[in-house]
């Protein structure tokens, strides 16, 4: 169930040899049934913000469970809601594709847990507090390893204002400006 | 000189966008979040479109009846055969050429489809990707046009541009007239577990499967383009996502597959006898009255068949009347069930026959819900739309995850094999089945029979299907999870920037899902449960269905309708969630308590005095307490204001007042003894979409009361504005929009005195550690959340156990 990726080199032939790297993410999409409405895109939205009362920055990511349960479990598909281990899966996977970096370094986050609710799957992270002014760089490929038309929605939300960027496969990261205290 | 130079550069730059609105506002900042699209948006209505939101008297469409043979070589999975198409030209315009759809050139390597896809990386292909390019690489697809010829035989010219072909006809085909040609055509069916579509074929041939196949045909057939009043021909090629723009007309098809496959179709079955056995067809009546699904070909029959081919072939005869498109599926590996709706409705016929087609694969999940959701599908549909107009409604299982065609739908949810070989669903793969069931049933409605222009305008068919999915669901059971439609769910996506307005071409939409299922969704829910209340919308709603039943309706011929029937001005409405990216988000950021002067002196005297002990003593005045003062010393210099405060009633001011009173209507009598409390509430409209304000005001005494304010209140200022609330009670809290019914985005603002709302993932935190207790109580899964079933030992009516 692990993604592979080989690297393929190709060199181009005749004038300055090139080199470039493809990379090939293996998908075990046999496993994968299509998404419930198939002329419909794969779409993910994450909401960070900043919450006052806790002192915590907060990271929700809402995905479609018919698109996150069959890539995470065979079998049984669902239920997991209710073991550790697949509560604790959920968490993997979703750390593993979703990062915040400041200063160069990534902003440790830990898993609270997530829970189904309707089609979708809340998963939620808190992070330490981060300080004001510093630009965050997000890096989101949640499900991208499932699809390839993936989109994910980061809203950064502080004080009342929202500040979004698309994520697609392939994508590298994205800066958001983190300014809790202004205005 | 410079300087003007420069001045009246920027002039122009600025002053470009007064050109092309002759109405705009030069000073302030001033919107007018409700004036009207009439006129500024919307076309002027004319005799084919009325301004009623009506067909007009001049209504007219154009009429495509087809004649098709087909026949299915399954070994190469190929489709070839003929369409004569009688087309009959009910515009007022003479057309010298006719432009026919070939959508399966989409498949071409060479198609516009092909090479205008983008890929998301500079550098990375997913193993999907490259995959679908490996079978295209190597798979031929699209028409193969083997002859045009006229109703005498004689060819045709034509040329094919992209996914169109245009036909030249030796002489125009004036207003009123009618026409008949043939097209000869060939196509390789696409493989639709890995090249995609809404179409194709899926063939069980891994170990230990009984190497069968499914087609889902569809798109298979060249279509008329349409010809309408407001695009003349819509040649917009298919790019894959921006759906289909037909023409209404009736069918006679003929289907030749191998003699043991089953076909489901659009359209009547004309030749039962020749195609299904007699003990099939004894079933097939036996399922008219049924009360549950009955089997017309049973799962033994379906595992016989799929052990062995037989030899020769059968043509299935199928007939359709009022039809914009035609599909079928076949294959040996099919179970059907089917039971008939009654649903006693001028416009239905007397027995629809609800059935569903699918292989053992899809068992248990599909025999137990399936044509029960068709069912009930057609029935609530029928009640909130319009009468479902034909005589079957189908769903079928293959490898398209969910796909509409006129009585007919492809829908994909199947339950896994787990390691032990026992066939396993979830719940959400159930609710999941179910509901796409519902939503490509539903569009037998939107727009199978309202027939709009999905090229052009996705969220009419998606969006107002998606709304009555919704609405559907509510109906099949009591807390059905289903979740598009609820308006929180909406809140972070219309927050967030680069959006696009839901008026816009469907190829060039950003998250899809949201903006032309989601948004328009949530906003007629709205619409109806906020703004119109149930009774004004649902009659309009049923109204808009009614008047474009089998017609072809525009945007505007839907906002019309949804005003006009409900006699609401909604334009404010359409602006904000249909015509712009803005959100709700309205703040309550002041509540100011006043009462009404009684003028006299006495009563008001006792206000002051009260309402000074109120205000903290002065700072100066306290730390001054143990100076000796002046009139310490010297008692004279304190008089009558001294001894009696500094609110002290002289008796001039009261004979002043009883003399007042004389003169004073009745009425101002009243006002001046009333107990009322008049309270000043300040709202700002944070996220610019204007909304009615819903208020829930809690009082000391521990009662509460509802006040909605229309949303009108904004009509002068659509940033700020401050109302006034009357009551004899003492106001403690307000709270805007309690039942989060509007999709208002950011609820910390919603309350004064402001209250802390704790964030999603508190309530998650909160809620945990009572959840890990239980887990460790009960340690097995819970028995609602996962079914799982013996493969082979499964059986009708036991699935949900
Ligand atoms: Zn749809």
């Amino acid at each position: 169930m692990n993604p592979v990726a080989p690297v393929i080199s190709v060199k181009a032939s005749g004038g300055n040899p090139w080199r470039f790297c493809l990379c090939l993410i293996l998908l075990s999409f046999a496993l994968l049934p299509k998404s419930v409405e198939a002329h419909q895109a794969h779409a993910g939205i994450t909401e960070i913000s900043w919450n006052n009362n806790t002192g915590e920055v907060e990271i929700t990511h809402r995905l479609y469970a018919h698109d996150l349960e069959p890539r995470l479990f065979q079998t049984p598909l669902s239920g997991w809601e209710n073991t550790l281990e697949g509560i604790e899966k959920v968490g993997r996977y979703s750390h593993a594709k979703f990062m915040m970096i400041v200063d160069g370094e990534p902003v440790p986050l830990s898993y609270v847990g997530a829970e189904p609710e309707g089609e979708f799957i809340y998963i939620y992270f808190t992070a330490p507090e981060i300080e004001n002014g510093k630009t965050i760089v997000v890096r989101d490929s949640l499900l991208m390893d499932a699809f390839d038309d993936q989109i994910n929605l980061v809203n950064v939300t502080l004080n009342g204002q929202t500040h979004s960027q698309y994520f697609r496969y392939g994508d590298k990261g994205k800066t958001f400006l983190w300014q809790p205290l202004s205005d | 000189m410079q300087r003007i130079i420069g001045a009246i550069a920027l002039f122009s730059v600025i002053s470009t966008p007064v050109f092309a609105d002759p109405i705009s506002q030069t000073k302030g900042s001033f919107q007018d979040k409700f004036r009207q699209l009439e006129d500024e948006d919307w076309p002027t209505p004319n005799g084919v479109r009325s301004a009623t939101g009506a067909p007009g008297s001049q209504y007219w469409q154009q009429q495509a009846d087809y004649k098709i043979k087909i026949t299915l070589d399954e070994g190469k999975r190929h489709l070839s055969g003929s369409s004569e198409i009688s087309y009959t030209n009910n515009s007022p315009e003479s057309l010298p050429y006719l432009w026919v759809q070939l959508d399966q050139n989409r498949f071409r390597k060479d198609s516009l489809g092909e090479l205008s896809a983008t890929t998301g990386s500079s550098d990375k292909i997913s193993y999907r990707a490259a995959r679908r390019a490996m079978v295209m690489k190597s798979f031929k697809g699209g028409y193969d046009i083997l002859g045009v010829t006229d109703a005498n035989g004689k060819a045709l010219p034509y040329t094919v541009v992209d996914t169109l072909m245009r036909i030249d006809l030796p002489a125009p085909l004036k207003a009123g007239g009618k026409t008949r040609f043939k097209i000869d055509y060939a196509y390789n069916i696409v493989d639709a577990k890995i090249v995609g579509g809404r179409g194709g074929y899926e063939c069980f041939t891994k170990k230990d499967e009984d190497g069968n196949c499914i087609f889902e045909i569809s798109q298979w057939y060249p279509r008329i383009s349409v010809f309408s009043d407001y695009e003349g021909w819509h040649n917009k090629a298919f790019l894959g996502r921006g759906e289909f723009t037909l023409e209404f007309g009736s069918y006679d098809v003929e289907i030749t597959v191998p003699a043991d496959l089953v076909v489901a179709s659009t359209g009547d079955l004309m030749n039962p006898e020749e195609v299904m056995s007699a003990e099939q067809r004894q079933r097939f009546d036996k399922a008219r009255t049924a009360k549950s699904p009955v089997f017309i070909v049973t799962p033994a029959e379906a595992a016989a068949a799929e052990k062995k081919k037989v030899k020769g072939t059968k043509t299935w005869k199928f007939h359709a009347d009022d039809v914009r498109d035609f599909a079928w599926a076949a294959s040996r590996k099919f179970i059907w069930d089917s039971m008939g709706v009654n649903l006693n409705l001028e416009g239905s016929p007397d027995t629809i026959m609800a059935m569903s087609f699918y292989p053992k694969e899809a068992e248990p999940l599909w025999s137990a819900y399936s044509t029960k959701a068709v069912a009930h599908t057609v029935a609530v549909y029928s009640k909130f739309t319009t009468p479902y107009p034909w005589p079957k409604a189908i769903s079928v299982n293959g490898p398209v995850g969910g796909m509409e065609y006129p009585m007919i739908t492809f829908n994909g949810p199947r339950p896994v094999k787990d390691d032990d070989g026992n066939l396993t669903y979830s719940r959400r793969t159930k609710y999941g089945l179910i509901s796409v069931i519902i939503h490509e049933i539903g569009h037998a409605f939107f727009p199978m029979t309202v027939n709009s222009d999905e090229r052009q305008w996705t969220w009419m068919d998606e969006g107002l299907n998606t709304f009555t999915q919704y609405l559907a669901e509510r109906e099949w059971e009591e807390d059905y999870p289903s979740r598009r439609g609820e308006p929180k769910n909406i809140t972070n996506y219309m927050k967030s920037q680069f959006q696009v307005p839901i008026m816009t071409n469907s190829e060039s939409i950003l998250q899809f899902g949201n903006n032309a299922y989601g948004k328009p969704a949530t906003a007629l829910a709205i619409l109806r449960e906020t703004i119109l209340g149930r009774e004004l919308f649902d009659k309009a709603f049923a109204t808009y269905a009614n008047r474009w039943r089998f017609k072809r309706p525009t945007p505007y011929d839907f906002f019309r309708t949804m005003e006009e029937v409900s006699g609401v001005d909604l334009d404010w409405f359409w602006r904000g969630w249909f015509y712009s990216t803005d959100h709700v988000d309205i703040s309550i950021d002041k509540v100011v308590k006043g009462t009404i002067n009684t003028q006299n002196p006495d009563v008001e005297a006792d206000y002051l005095i009260e309402r000074d002990k109120t205000e903290p003593a002065s700072l100066t005045v306290a730390r001054n307490a143990d100076i000796e003062k002046w009139a310490d010393r010297d008692p004279s210099v304190l008089d009558f204001y001294n001894k009696n405060g500094k609110h002290a009633v002289s008796d001039g001011q009261r004979k002043k007042y009883k003399k007042s009173l004389k003169d004073m209507e009745p009425w101002q009598k009243d006002i001046l003894s009333t107990k009322e409390n008049f309270y000043f509430l300040t709202f700002s409209n944070k996220g610019g979409l204007v909304m009615p304000i819903l208020l829930e005001l809690s009082y000391a005494d521990g009662t509460r009361e509802n006040i909605n304010l229309p949303a009108e209140v904004w009509k002068n200022n659509p940033k700020k504005i401050t109302t006034r609330v009357m009551s004899e009670k003492e106001l403690i809290s307000v709270t805007v929009d309690p039942r989060w019914q509007t999709a208002d985005v950011d609820v910390e603002n919603n309350t004064y005195p402001r209250r802390i709302i704790p964030s999603r993932l508190e309530v998650f935190k909160g809620r945990k550690t009572r959840k890990n207790l239980m887990q460790k109580m009960e340690k097995a899964v819970n028995r609602d959340s996962l079914v799982t079933h013996k493969a082979k030992k499964s059986k009708k009516g036991k699935k949900d156990e």
